[in-house]
């Protein structure tokens, strides 16, 4: 009897293995449709082809170039990592936190960068390095400052990960604070600079920073894939992980660092942009499960699906200008999350 | 002595859980750990387990190069997650898992679901199980991991009466079969007398008895840890049966 349940068992399994990567597989198509239209349009109009004919070489037109090589291309792509650094991030806010409200945006990690950014920004001549670097760096390291705020009050004696949540709660609301402190004193430019830059944008993506931002997304993966089965383990809650083997608090020490790099670095150049690392691994949740080995590449492929489809938005709803990213990802993913939470109901909750 | 615990104590805040507590159990053998609400039992278990901290110094098995030193099953069985009941199981043997799961492991888990009667379950979401069916996984998975010592801390609390022998069955099977030294903590009394080689009674963070089941569970302990008037009589295979007939003076303090 039991041969025949054993193959039957195997046979799901690898029924739902191959769901899975085509879940991945189609997540990543229909990324990269997304990213070819997201460089075909724009407020300049040009035509698909001349577009298409510049980004594979052919053209010799300067002002085409000019405007896909040297603007459409960086943002897109910036899109496409910025995304996936959040949506990474997110999912493994999500996962160590045991929580589905968990992500760098809701727990004070993004308000932490943003301040360290806007800190920067005030302070502007009167530090030594350049702005262009002092920014991120700032950035990175607020965004640390609040994980390991988070994970400090976190690893006070009988605390459980509803602690970590509203510790970041805390923290959200006291970065939000400071950074009301900086906005009162800002200067007049300083503050439209403050303003810009929270409400999140893509514009200022170059081919110097892109790299940057895919490296660390990148170096993230091998440090991933070590804790990977440890991850999964934690989402049957923190007794249960322990009594697997895991050392739950060092897991989740490795994993608060790897959320400050991405959130960090993603913040750091495109600005505050919301619900992204909320939304996607709730999609990812629904379509591949929790094995982390598909949820958290389901959960950086959909933020980035996300973040260009938000990006094609913000270029297409007022013809000729761009609304700033964050406030199309909001409107757009207020509802949509709303509907993600009352469609899985049964299951979160 | 496969298990040897001494000395241990639990403490939360102020509340001490388990007073310096010791505790010897043989390879082979089945433990039962019995008492009122509150005694301690999962926080002894836990300790022995590994999984809090705590005073007091626990002795196990060496380790081995196929399988966990553990098999622990808290008491608490709700998860919300998205895991499927293969997956959940898969994860009994953690340390030997690599990126990609093979046949074996695969197959591995599920003849731990098959073993407990619940192979058709294995596509299953686990939020959507009964909390007996749950149970039973993560028995199944406490076992997958092939360890010398299983703590089990109330796996039969939400299950049928069939899936109640079974397990308990089981359990004793293995324990004996494989070597394994058992710990268990039980509610029903009579199962722990039928299924147990020795029974251990806690009472306010105590031992208040440990041995065999018909020299523990008599009327005058039972009376003095549970606060309850009972008989023991004697089954055909001359196992205590306990039969709980009136409160006596009010409830056991906890
Ligand atoms: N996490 C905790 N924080 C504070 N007190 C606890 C905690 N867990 C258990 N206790 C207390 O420790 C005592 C023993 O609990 P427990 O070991 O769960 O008992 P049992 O399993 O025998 O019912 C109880 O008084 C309980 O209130
Ligand atoms: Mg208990």
């Amino acid at each position: 009897m039991s041969a025949v349940v054993d193959s039957q068992i195997l046979d799901g399994h690898r029924q739902r293995a191959a769901r899975r990567t085509f879940v991945l597989l189609a997540a990543l198509v229909m990324l990269v449709v997304s990213l070819l239209v997201d460089v075909a349009t724009g407020p300049a109009m040009l035509p698909v082809t001349a577009v298409a004919r510049s980004v594979f070489n052919l053209a010799q037109d300067r002002t085409v170039d000019a405007i896909v090589w040297s603007i459409r291309l960086p943002v897109a792509l910036m899109a496409v990592v910025v995304g996936m650094a959040l949506g990474l991030s997110g999912a493994i806010m999500q996962t160590i936190l045991n929580n589905p409200l968990a992500s760098s945006y809701t727990l004070g990690v993004s308000a932490g960068a943003g301040f360290g950014a806007a800190l920067v920004i005030v302070l502007g001549a009167a530090l030594p390095v350049p702005e262009a670097y002092a920014i991120p760096v700032s950035a990175f390291l607020f965004a640390a400052i609040a994980c390991a705020g988070v994970y400090l009050i976190g690893s006070v004696r009988g605390a459980t990960p509803e602690t970590l949540v509203l510790a970041g709660i805390a923290l959200l609301f006291l970065f939000q604070a400071l950074l009301s402190l900086l906005q009162f004193f800002a200067s007049q430019e300083a503050l439209q600079q403050i303003v810009f830059w929270l409400f999140g944008s893509l514009q200022k993506s170059t081919w110097r920073n892109l790299p940057i931002v895919t490296f660390v997304m990148l170096a993230t993966v091998p440090l991933i894939l070590l804790d990977i089965w440890r991850l999964t383990a934690m989402k049957l809650g923190d007794a249960r992980a322990a009594g697997l083997g895991v050392n739950v608090r060092a897991v989740r020490l490795r994993a608060f660092a790897l959320i400050s790099a991405l959130t960090g670095v993603a913040v750091a150049f495109v600005g505050t942009i919301g619900f992204v690392g909320l939304v996607a691994p709730h999609i990812a949740r629904m379509l591949v499960g929790e094995d982390q080995r598909s949820f958290l590449p389901a959960s950086a492929l959909f933020g980035a699906l996300l973040l260009s489809l938000a990006s094609i938005a913000s270029k297409t709803v007022m013809p000729g200008t761009i609304v700033p990213i964050g406030i199309v990802t909001s409107l757009i993913g207020v509802p949509f999350f709303i509907w993600i939470v009352l469609a899985n109901r049964r299951r979160f909750w | 002595m496969s298990v040897a615990a001494t000395d241990i104590t639990v403490r939360y805040g102020r509340t001490i859980a388990v007073d310096a507590v010791s505790l010897m159990a043989e390879a082979g053998t089945v433990t039962a750990l019995v008492g009122p609400n509150g005694s301690g039992k999962s926080s002894l278990v836990k300790a022995l387990a590994g999984v809090i901290r705590f005073d007091g110094k626990v002795a196990l098995p060496e380790a081995q190069a196929e399988g966990r030193v553990i098999g622990y099953m808290p008491q608490d069985t709700q998860s919300a997650t998205a895991l499927t009941v293969l997956e959940t199981v898969v994860l009994g043997r953690l340390d030997q898992l690599n990126l990609r799961l093979s046949d074996t492991d695969v197959r591995l888990a599920a003849q731990a679901l098959a073993d407990l009667g619940i192979g058709h379950l294995a596509a299953r979401d686990l939020g959507e199980l009964s909390g007996g069916q749950r149970q039973l996984v993560f028995l199944a998975q406490a076992l997958s991991g092939n360890p010398k010592v299983l703590l089990l801390d109330e796996p039969i609390s939400a299950l049928d009466i069939h899936h109640q022998l079974h397990v308990l069955q089981n359990v004793s099977q293995l324990t004996r079969r494989l070597g394994l030294t058992t710990i268990m903590v039980l509610h029903d009394l009579t199962a722990a007398a039928r299924h147990a080689d020795r029974v251990a009674v806690m009472d306010r963070g105590r031992l208040a008895g440990i041995g065999s089941p018909t020299n523990v569970l008599t009327p005058a302990l039972i009376r003095a840890v549970f606060q309850v008037e009972a008989t023991v009589t004697r089954g055909a295979d001359d196992k205590p049966i306990i039969t709980a007939l009136a409160c006596a003076h009010g409830l056991p303090s906890v």
